[in-house]
Parts: structure tokens; sequence; C-alpha cells
């Protein structure tokens, strides 16, 4: 998700506009949770349900 | 400390039991702690004095009639200021919510009521508990007992902080990535993360619903274990609470770790860490060692998703609660929470999912490995507590936000769901250094009895 598309949706979600400082530090953060989200795709997740369940 | 706020949650419940010292002398004497030391310290965001002082007298009164409550009968405690409490303000260190008054009590505030403890008010937090440092925007840091120009760790700073300057005899806390043991490692008092499901969380502003736990704080493990026999337990109130019995936890803590199976596991646990810390954390596991118990080194590979996995997960379901709040008053928030919630605000559908799948593999590996051990033992937190404002922690070459490093160690136990604790184990530069033990789903008597032994050995 790049600067732009970042800004636009805060635009939507927040009351007020983030300031500069700030809006820098969230695409800074949002790059790290895309970071985050592809180590965990590349994982072999095969059948593993996205549940608790009951402890092995 | 004066005489009467030094003694333990136990010690002070032995004296008012048999009358030495009554309820009215132990919340006076907390209330005189709090005016002479909280100025400093900032643990406190609302203290109830007079109802305090009136409900102390009503549990006298209940003595003199011959009606014991119980170990917790007329002992002064204290709670984060995310626990719902009837007519007494909850603001979650915010400012969204200074107002905001609940009607009604958390299950675990009415628990502790009802086992007669007695409430001296709301403890001051990292805003919405969405951080690590308890440095507040709106109501002022809290500072550290060891030295005051510290942090005292979050987000249940304030909860750490009173205890260790004695203020009050139990505090409860929520940890939701390390927020009660990394700030109990931090001020060197002792925090409990129990098992996800056994405290109920109905009544407790959330962070993240699947991460989020109850637990007690205290200046002993002995004290802990009363606390956490006092709000354990199955709330209809609570989805997520278990049907399991509540064992008498403070009967189960001795015995000593001879026997035991102890499991140091590698990977990220202990890189970076400063070496003060190492070197407490070493000796404390050397005595375990000594007092009987076997220690080996274990491996737990899918440590190295779990932190993405947690991040995934809290800041996803953090920003998901508060959607409403940031459109209409995300100028209330604090900047450096701000930016966390907007950032949530980024997560997308399948990566959560994905995330709560490796989770279970997480879970799995975890409870894999504690087939073979008894408990996981590993530094609380990998660093002391860095200066109030401070922007990195450098350790050798390395350097970070103390935020990243501060929840590296505890995060992984929120994500899995298993009991940790952490328990004060010596000193790096004359500040407190806490030892994180997690044990087996619902096996907290097993981490309380080793922490124990940790106590004991740590106080010879």
């Amino acid at each position: 998700m790049n600067r732009a598309q970042i800004e636009e949706t805060l635009a939507c979600k927040l009351s007020t506009p983030l300031p500069a400082e700030e809006l820098e530090d969230v695409v800074q953060r949002v790059a790290l949770l895309e970071e985050q989200a592809a180590l965990l795709r590349a994982l072999p997740l095969g059948d593993v349900e996205p549940s608790w369940g009951e402890w092995p | 400390m004066s005489e009467l706020t030094d003694l333990s949650l136990a010690e002070l419940s032995a004296e008012i039991r048999t009358g030495r010292i009554s309820p009215v002398e132990a919340t006076e004497a907390c209330l005189r702690r709090i005016d002479a030391c909280d100025r400093t310290l900032n643990s406190f965001l609302t203290v109830t004095a007079d109802a305090a002082l009136a409900d102390a007298r009503r549990l006298a009164d209940e003595l003199a009639e011959g009606r014991y409550r119980g170990p917790l009968h007329g002992v002064p405690v204290a709670l984060k200021d995310l626990f719902h409490t009837a007519g007494v303000g909850a603001t979650a260190g915010s400012a969204i919510l200074r107002d905001w008054v609940p009607e009604q009590d958390a299950t675990v505030v009415r628990w502790l009521r009802n086992a007669g403890a007695v409430s001296l008010g709301k403890l001051n937090m990292h805003e919405f508990a969405f951080g690590a440092t308890s440095e507040n925007p709106h109501f002022g840091s809290v500072r550290n007992p060891a030295d005051p120009e510290r942090i005292a760790g979050g987000s249940s700073g304030g909860s750490a902080a009173a205890l260790a300057s004695g203020l009050c005899f139990g505090a409860l806390g929520t940890d939701t990535g390390g927020s009660i043991r990394c700030p109990a490692a931090l001020c060197g008092v002792v925090g409990l993360k129990p098992t996800y499901g056994r405290v109920s969380r109905a009544g407790v502003l959330p962070l993240a619903w699947s991460l989020d736990h109850v637990g007690p704080m205290a200046r002993t493990v002995s004290d802990a274990a009363l606390l956490l026999e006092a709000i354990a337990g199955h709330d209809p109130a609570d989805l997520t609470s278990a049907r399991r019995p509540t064992p008498p936890y403070s009967r189960l803590i001795e015995g000593g770790v001879r026997g035991l199976r102890l499991g140091v596991p590698g990977e990220l646990f202990w890189t970076p860490l400063h070496p003060e810390v190492e070197s407490a954390v070493r000796t404390a596991i050397t005595a375990l060692e000594a007092q009987g118990a076997r220690v080996e080194e274990v491996s737990l590979p899918s440590l190295a998703y779990a932190p993405a996995a947690q991040s995934l997960l809290i800041y996803a379901e953090a920003a998901a609660y508060h959607e409403r709040w940031l459109a209409d008053r995300s100028a209330e928030y604090g900047a450096s929470v701000r930016v966390r919630f907007a950032q949530g605000l980024f997560v997308d559908a399948g990566d959560y999912l994905n995330a709560c799948r490796a989770r279970a593999l997480v879970r799995r590996d975890f409870a894999a490995c504690l087939q073979n051990v008894d408990a996981l033992l590993t530094p609380a937190v990998p660093i002391p507590a860095p200066l109030i404002g401070q922007a990195d922690v450098q350790i050798g070459d390395f350097s970070a936000s103390p935020q990243n490093l501060l929840l590296r160690n505890t995060g992984p136990f929120n994500l899995t769901g298993l009991p940790a604790i952490s328990v004060p184990c010596g000193h790096a530069g004359g500040l407190p250094v806490g030892l994180q033990i997690a044990g087996r789903p619902w096996d907290e008597a097993t981490v309380l009895r080793i922490a124990l032994a940790v106590e004991r050995q740590a106080k010879d």
C-alpha cells in the first residue's frame, strides 16, 4: 500500500487529519505490517484452522 | 516504608485475622503512604479515600462480629484504571474516557470486594493499555520507584510502582503483550499472567480480545497466589472464561523445585540482551539447578514467526475496537497510541486469519515442548528500565526503541495463552530484573511454585 492510499484511507477513518510526522510513522508501520503478513503467508499453514481450539 | 506498609499481603492478612492490625489501620497507613509518595510516582489516578475507609470500617465491624471472609479480608488493594468500578471513573489512561463513570464493577473487582479486599482507587497506566512505558500524555508518566527518572514499564505501570513503594498490598493488571510482567520486572515486583480463560475479562476495557488477560500483581509470590485464588474461576459474563475449578494456589506453591524439568529456550529470548540482565537471569537459573531442578535447553522453532502473528492480531483487534472513537474523536488520543491504532486499520482480513492460523501452530509447538519440561525460563524483559523519554536503547552494536524491546519476551505467552510470571531475580545497574517462568496450560500452581523458589533464593 503506498503513501497516497494510506492517506486516503485515513482521511475516511479518522476525524482529524494526522500531522505529517505521524502520517510518516503510520506509513512506515504499515510497511512493517505488510512484511509481517508476507512472512505468515509464506508459512506451510496447510489445513490449519484459524481457531484457538482445545489444547493439544 | 513504614512498618505496616512494609508487610506482605500474607503477613498483613495474618495480623488482621488475629486482630493485631485492623482493616482501618491498614487502609489509613496506605493512604498516608500515598500522600507521602505519589506526588513523585504518579501511580494513582484516583484515590477513593472516603470509600476505602468506609469499607475498612465495615470490614472491621464484620471481624468484630466473628465474620471472616478469608485472607483478603480488610486488605487494601488498587486497580488499574481500565477495570470498571461502579461509581468511580475508569479512564483507561485516556482523555476520551476522562469523564466516564461505569455503573457496575468488573467481575474480578466484584469478586475481590466479596473476598474482603478494600479498594484504594485506580492506577495510572499507558493510554488504553497500548504501550509498554506508561508515559501518559494526559495524566503524566508513572515513575519507577527504583529511580524516578525512569519508566515503570507498562501498560500496568501504576500497579507495579504502587506495589513496589508500599502504597497498596496487591493490585490488578492486564496483559495483552506483557503489560503485567514488564512493569513487574522493571519495578521489582511479582506479576502473573494466568492461562487465557482462567480469569474473567468481563467489565475490563479490551485492547485485543484474543490476547487480553487479567492477572494479579503483588510484592511476593505468596501474595500473588492469594489474589489469584480470589479472581480465578468461571464467569458466564465472559465467553472465553473456562469452566475449571480454581486450585488452592497458596497451598500448592511449597515443595520446591527438586525433580522439576525446566526448559531454557534459545532463539529470540536472549538476543539482544543487556549483559547484566543476562547475568542475573543465568544466576537465578543456576540456583534453581542447585535446588534440584533439571535444566535443559529446548527449541521452539515457531518463535521465528510468533512476533509477526502477535503484531497482526493486536493491531487489527485494537483498531476494530477503537474504530468509532477514531472516526469521531481521533484528536483526543495521544500521538504515540494514535499512530498504533491507525496502523491497525490496514490489516486485511486474510492476513488477520493467517495470523490466527499461525497462532495455532505456535500453540502446538509450545504445547509439544511443554510435554517434555514442566516450565520454560527466560528473561522477562531484556533491558532494565529506560529513562523516561528515552528514544533508543543501545546493547552493544544493537539499537532499538524501548517499546520494541520491552515486550519482546513476554508476547509469545499472550499468543499461546500459557501462564507466565515475572519474579524479581536480581539487579542490573541497581535496577530490578525479572525472571519469566511460563508453564503448561492451567498449571499456574507449578509456575508459582518455581517462582517461590526463585524469590527465596533471591532474598538469601
